[in-house]
């Protein structure tokens, strides 16, 4: 009898062959080529919170070092749930404690939580910055991010934005975005992918553990590749469609009400994600 | 300042768009990706027999397998391939003798190339306490020195199933549809000892740790770099 099996076997072919790497590793290079698509394969499917990431990145005026940083979280969070998870699986016998399906469902929970307090975190930067931005045409300036360099809590400074220009200009109000970007990138990279988790076990099945939690490395970065790729888009895509409007009036409008809508929507998904997950663990 | 309205306009409406995109399209994460105990395999040994406990893996691959058995209606296969688990599919399988025969069928155990009859001890819960096989090899005590055992559960469902496998000895392997035979060693310990053993622990410590180092080097590095870049661009600015 044949017939289309679980999602979890309708994964990529790129994640079918992951796991198989390990065991016959054959041209190594070709391997983290392989594990790097895999990862890449991965990203695009739902998930990670990609709609949530762009979402964040418009609406607190993000930079591309920001889209950066976004992916690095979720990359690094990723290898490191795989990571933590395998090596407690195979040495410590984790499924006698706990089965992995449920741990999966506890992860989300604790994502879709993260989703929230970003979310919240995010609405009370709003409020608190809504007086200084009420007179309708802002101040244009900013906290330091001009210069390059990666912290954010320097004094107000003038910043010069080329009309038009993604990720120059700091307009944002309050403290750094990077406390958001970084709970959001934990909360996408908590629930490891089945490929990356069956890797890395297999390595450690088969005394090649050091070349698996590369592969898995090589994967997290296909994973980032993407994510940045969506993050990139977000924003230009932000920047194209309002040189597209006309209508001054309304995009003023927009312009007071969308950052709380971004974090509205951020505190609606991460409860959902988080009432899902609940009603997963109470099955 | 007409040059400032256009770029908070434009992120406002950016703002708008994004979020009617992740309200229509955000999932939760991991939604599509299941993802749970793999199929795991557990061999033991006496004088007497060899014991093989298999577990079937996530809930799921025991719809799965109820499916490919004729046990559950084609019905139960949604529109786009899956599966979902119900209350009641493990019971059913367990119960079912076609569970047995298609153990007895894909896990094959001989012994200096003469096959050791099969038997069903125990197949009360596939899921948690797996299924509890015994094989009796021929000859008697004190018992073979090594037994091969071919392993090809769930590959006709889908090649990507693998199955782990522990062994005396803290011995360890992968099997998979290239993979399917391994020899253990039963008798006394192998020379090569296995991938559980405290030694295979050190080293799978020692490599990952390797890993590790490397990484947080080469971000250590990187981070330096840009630092250093940055202060180099600051300075003409004064």
């Amino acid at each position: 009898m044949t017939w289309s099996l679980l999602p979890l076997l309708s994964l990529p072919t790129w994640g079918e062959r992951l796991p198989e790497l390990v065991t016959s590793p054959g041209f190594v290079p070709l391997a983290f080529a392989i594990a790097f698509a895999a990862g890449a394969a991965h990203a695009l499917a739902p998930g990670h919170g990609k709609s949530l990431a762009a979402a964040y990145l418009v609406g607190s005026e993000g930079r591309v070092r920001d889209a950066a940083w976004m992916a690095a979280s979720v990359a690094a969070m990723h290898t490191a749930s795989v990571l933590v998870i395998a090596v407690a699986w195979t040495f410590l016998s984790l499924s006698d404690v706990l089965r992995l399906d449920d741990l999966t469902a506890g992860l989300r929970l604790v994502a879709g939580l993260l989703v929230v307090a970003t979310g919240l975190w995010l609405l009370r930067r709003r409020l608190r910055a809504a007086p200084h931005r009420s007179d309708g045409h802002g101040h244009g300036h900013g906290h330091g991010h001009g210069h390059g360099h990666g912290h954010g809590h320097g004094p107000a400074v003038q910043t010069v934005a080329a009309p038009g220009a993604v990720g120059t200009a700091v307009a944002g109000p309050g403290p750094s975005r990077r406390p958001g970007i970084v709970l959001l990138g934990i909360s996408g990279g908590l629930a490891p992918s089945p490929a990356a988790f069956l890797v890395l076990v297999s390595g450690l099945y088969v005394g090649r553990s050091g070349f698996a939690l590369a592969l898995v490395v090589a994967f997290g970065a296909g994973l980032a590749l993407v994510l940045f790729a969506v993050g990139l888009v977000a924003l230009a895509g932000s920047s194209w469609l309002a040189r597209a409007g006309e209508s001054r009036r309304a995009l003023d409008l927009a312009s007071r009400l969308a950052p709380a809508l971004a974090a509205v929507s951020l505190i609606v998904l991460g409860g959902v994600i988080s009432a899902l997950a609940v009603s997963t663990l109470l099955a | 300042m007409p040059s400032f309205v256009p770029a908070r306009l434009r992120r406002a409406l950016g703002v708008v768009v994004a979020c009617l995109v992740a309200l229509g399209l955000a999932a939760p994460p991991a939604s599509a990706h299941p993802f749970g105990d793999p199929q795991t395999l557990e061999l033991t040994a006496d004088s007497e027999e060899v014991r093989v406990r298999w577990r079937v893996g996530m809930s799921d691959d025991v719809t799965a397998l109820a499916l490919h058995l004729g046990l559950l209606p084609p019905e139960r296969v949604m529109l786009d391939g899956a599966v979902l688990h119900e209350d009641g599919d493990d019971e059913l399988l367990a119960a079912s003798p076609a569970l047995s025969d298609y153990l007895l069928d894909r896990l094959v155990v001989t012994a200096d190339g003469a096959p050791c009859p099969g038997e069903v001890v125990d197949a009360g819960d596939p899921v948690d306490d797996g299924v509890l096989i015994s094989f009796r090899c021929p000859g008697g005590a004190p018992g073979p020195e090594s037994v091969n055992l071919e392993v090809r559960t769930l590959i006709d469902l889908h090649r990507a199933y693998r199955t782990l496998a522990s062994g005396p000895y803290g011995q360890r392997v992968v099997y998979d549809g290239e993979h399917p035979d391994h020899t253990w060693t039963l008798g006394r310990a192998p020379a090569s000892r296995g991938h559980g053993t405290p030694t295979a622990s050190s080293s799978a410590a020692v490599q990952l740790g390797s890993v590790l180092v490397v990484l947080v080097g080469s971000g250590a590095a990187g981070a330096f770099y840009v630092r250093r870049r940055g202060r180099r661009t600051e300075v003409p600015r004064g």
